[in-house]
């Protein structure tokens, strides 16, 4: 076994990619090696496919949950500084907007880029998320408004966080059917995402990645 | 029926469960289905077939009855027996609904409409999207002055009045709702139809700003309808099940709207079909709608292409066949052409796949006056068509509709489609319209 066949076999969300983990784990193979090239990279494959049309969201959650299944294996053996990731994210749906597929996907799409990401649920009131975001030490707080009504709700977050003296603390990014570039301008907002993988590639943008 | 009471205690002791668990278990159980049922989704027969409709049914009903809903709120399934479906089922298929709105002059009649049907649906075409405060009533107007326009199945969402924006839950919300619902009332007596039917209420969201907004001289039981809706995948909490026994209370017709997506947890139009199906058995379960609408997207929020179509086509035929609800749908393009050559030839697609599925009620129907008045010229043409030539008709124009998409760079602003004083469509959108007509008739659209 080796890292590559880990990654093959969480892209293909096959539950024996865990048992791989821990066999290679007892024949000494490099824990960080088998993080990077051998889950990471299996995620990283999912999300290809996914792209491609070839996989759905149902997939996506699959391969997190396998994927958190793996790295609970790993982690006890990797040094203090292995396991970083891309940065942390809370996002969830604001107050007043109940749905949840959207701001799903994103944060499935976050986790498989290797983001630390915290779903704090939908309807959620501005301070549960500033709360969370302090309680995790998050980078950036992801808000997903799908009706004209609670889009308001994404500008008292913003406000919220200003007010607070938290706005160098936190970048805050919007998303959703009625969100606009514009409107997030407008909000004093961060960025704002029109899909997943834009989502993705705006938070690491603000992470000071380069594409 | 099930009473709405009964989902007090369904809501409050159903099972534990995770949003995530709930989803899985949904995606899991509708790719069994499809291959259970050999549902597919067919491109070359987007008007779908009986078997097809029949099999889509069956299959709705398993996937509600192995699922339930999911209370967000509560994070447990409601759970139904498959017995409890198909008698939801059948006590609508043996007792089809007939529902009036409108008041006087303006009274319409909804009611169960089959495929092959000669009387065309109803055209119901109102005013969607986000609307800017400086041309809501010019836009509204457009639609309420088609004579042939026989509701207003929705006035949009208002963004802002004096500067201020409706906020979820607060008293902007109220302020713009009940703003928007008296300038409606003024635009009606305007062009001399006060009693017209205003279909969903939408600027409001929240169930304390629904309430305000339904009263005296605002909305009643003859003019509103307010959304009950499921959100995808079969997903409510309880603002959903409060407005639904407020409807019951009040004597509210509920919006009953269905929407599954595809690419999501649904990975094709065969899917979609099927959560279509399993959410509006849910939703008459609680709601107990005299009429339902159904959607269909991509992830992406592509629609009116032929794989939504044919969800759409599978869940309205299912229903046609098997629960005979009264149907309603959209017929109007995507954001990123409105008031274009491309949405005019995206609103007529889907006009004629609605219609020669069964739908009954066009509720959104182009985005401006002049192009609710060419999809209720195209229902009238397509009415009664027969399956096979209506399924040519709607490739022949979707092959269309493709290429106008792609040579389209941008939505017409309503301002530039419309004189805002007078309220006449400018030359460009007319000219638009001349030519989108010809071509459909051309195309083999049977205009009067």
């Amino acid at each position: 076994m080796n890292a590559g066949e880990i990654a093959m076999r969480v892209a293909a969300l096959d539950d024996g990619a865990a048992d791989e983990v821990t066999k290679a784990l007892e024949a000494g193979l490099d824990p960080v090696e088998l993080l990077r090239a051998g889950v990471i990279r299996g995620l990283e494959q999912i999300g290809e496919k996914f792209e491609a049309g070839e996989y759905f969201l149902p997939e996506l959650m699959m391969g997190g949950e396998l994927a958190e299944k793996c790295i609970a294996l790993i982690d006890p053996h990797l040094p203090e500084d292995a396991g970083s990731s891309e940065g942390v994210v809370v996002i969830g749906a604001v107050n007043g907007d109940i749905h949840d597929i959207g701001y799903g996907l994103v944060a499935k799409q976050l986790q498989l880029a290797g983001f630390e990401v915290h779903k704090v649920g939908v309807n959620v009131p501005a301070m549960t998320f500033i709360d969370k975001a302090q309680e995790v030490n998050a980078d950036i707080i992801g808000l997903s408004a799908f009706l004209t009504t609670t889009i308001p709700n994404c500008t008292e977050v913003v406000e919220y966080i200003r007010d607070m003296g938290l706005k160098d603390t936190f970048k805050v990014i919007i998303g959703g059917a009625e969100t606009s570039q514009e409107k997030a301008d407008q909000m004093g907002a961060a960025g704002w995402a029109p899909n997943a993988v834009e989502a993705v590639t705006l938070c690491r943008h603000l992470m000071g990645h380069r594409e | 029926m099930i009473p709405i009471m009964e989902f007090q205690e369904r809501s409050l002791k159903g099972p534990v469960m995770k949003g995530t668990q709930f989803d899985l278990a949904f995606a899991k159980k509708v790719r069994e289905l499809v291959g259970t049922y050999e549902i597919k989704y067919n491109p070359d027969e987007l008007i779908v077939d009986d078997k097809t409709a029949d099999a889509v049914f069956q299959a709705g009903v398993e996937l509600l009855a192995d699922v339930g809903l999911y209370h967000l709120d509560t994070q447990r399934v409601i759970r139904f027996s498959e017995e409890e479906i198909r008698e939801v089922a059948r006590e609508y298929r043996e007792n089809p609904p007939r529902q009036v709105f409108g008041q006087g002059e303006q009274e319409i009649t909804v009611e169960y409409r089959a495929c092959d049907d000669k009387r065309p649906p109803i055209l119901a075409g109102g005013a969607p999207g986000s609307i800017a405060e400086e041309w809501f009533a010019p836009y509204v107007q457009s639609f309420m002055q088609e004579e042939t326009n026989k509701a207003m199945g929705i006035a949009g969402g208002i963004t802002a009045v004096g500067g201020v924006e409706p906020k979820a839950g607060t008293l902007s919300e109220v302020h713009c709702g009940l703003w928007e619902c008296r300038t409606l009332l003024e635009v009606l007596e305007r062009v001399g139809r006060p009693g017209l039917h205003l279909g969903l209420l939408c600027t409001v969201s929240t169930v304390g700003g629904t309430m305000a907004c339904v009263g005296p001289g605002l909305r009643g039981p003859h003019n509103t309808q307010i959304g009950i809706h499921i959100v995808p995948e079969q997903k409510l909490d309880w603002t959903r099940l409060l407005l639904a026994q407020f409807c019951e209370a009040r004597g509210i017709t509920p919006w009953t709207s269905c929407m599954s997506m595809v690419g999501a947890l649904c990975r094709d139009g065969a899917e979609a079909a099927i959560g279509l199906v399993a959410n509006l058995l849910g939703q008459l379960s609680y709601g107990h709608g005299t009429m339902s609408s159904l959607f269909s997207t991509h992830l992406d929020g592509r629609w009116a292409d032929a794989e939504t179509q044919w969800a759409f086509s599978g869940a309205a035929r299912a229903s046609e066949r098997n629960i005979r609800v009264p149907i309603a749908g959209v017929c109007g393009g995507m954001e990123q052409v409105w008031r274009t050559e491309a949405a005019m030839y995206q609103a007529a697609a889907m006009a004629v796949s609605n219609t020669a599925s069964g739908f009954c009620y066009a509720w959104i129907a182009g985005h401006s006056g002049l192009e609710t008045r060419l999809v209720g010229e195209t229902l009238k043409a397509v009415s009664g068509m027969e399956r096979g030539k209506a399924n040519d008709l709607l490739k022949a124009i979707l092959e269309v509709t493709e290429e106008k998409v792609k040579e389209t760079t941008g939505p017409r602003e309503f301002p530039d489609a419309y004189d805002l004083k007078t309220v006449e469509p400018k030359p460009a959108l007319v000219a638009d319209y001349d030519r989108v007509k010809e071509s459909l008739a051309k195309l083999g659209l049977p205009f009067a």
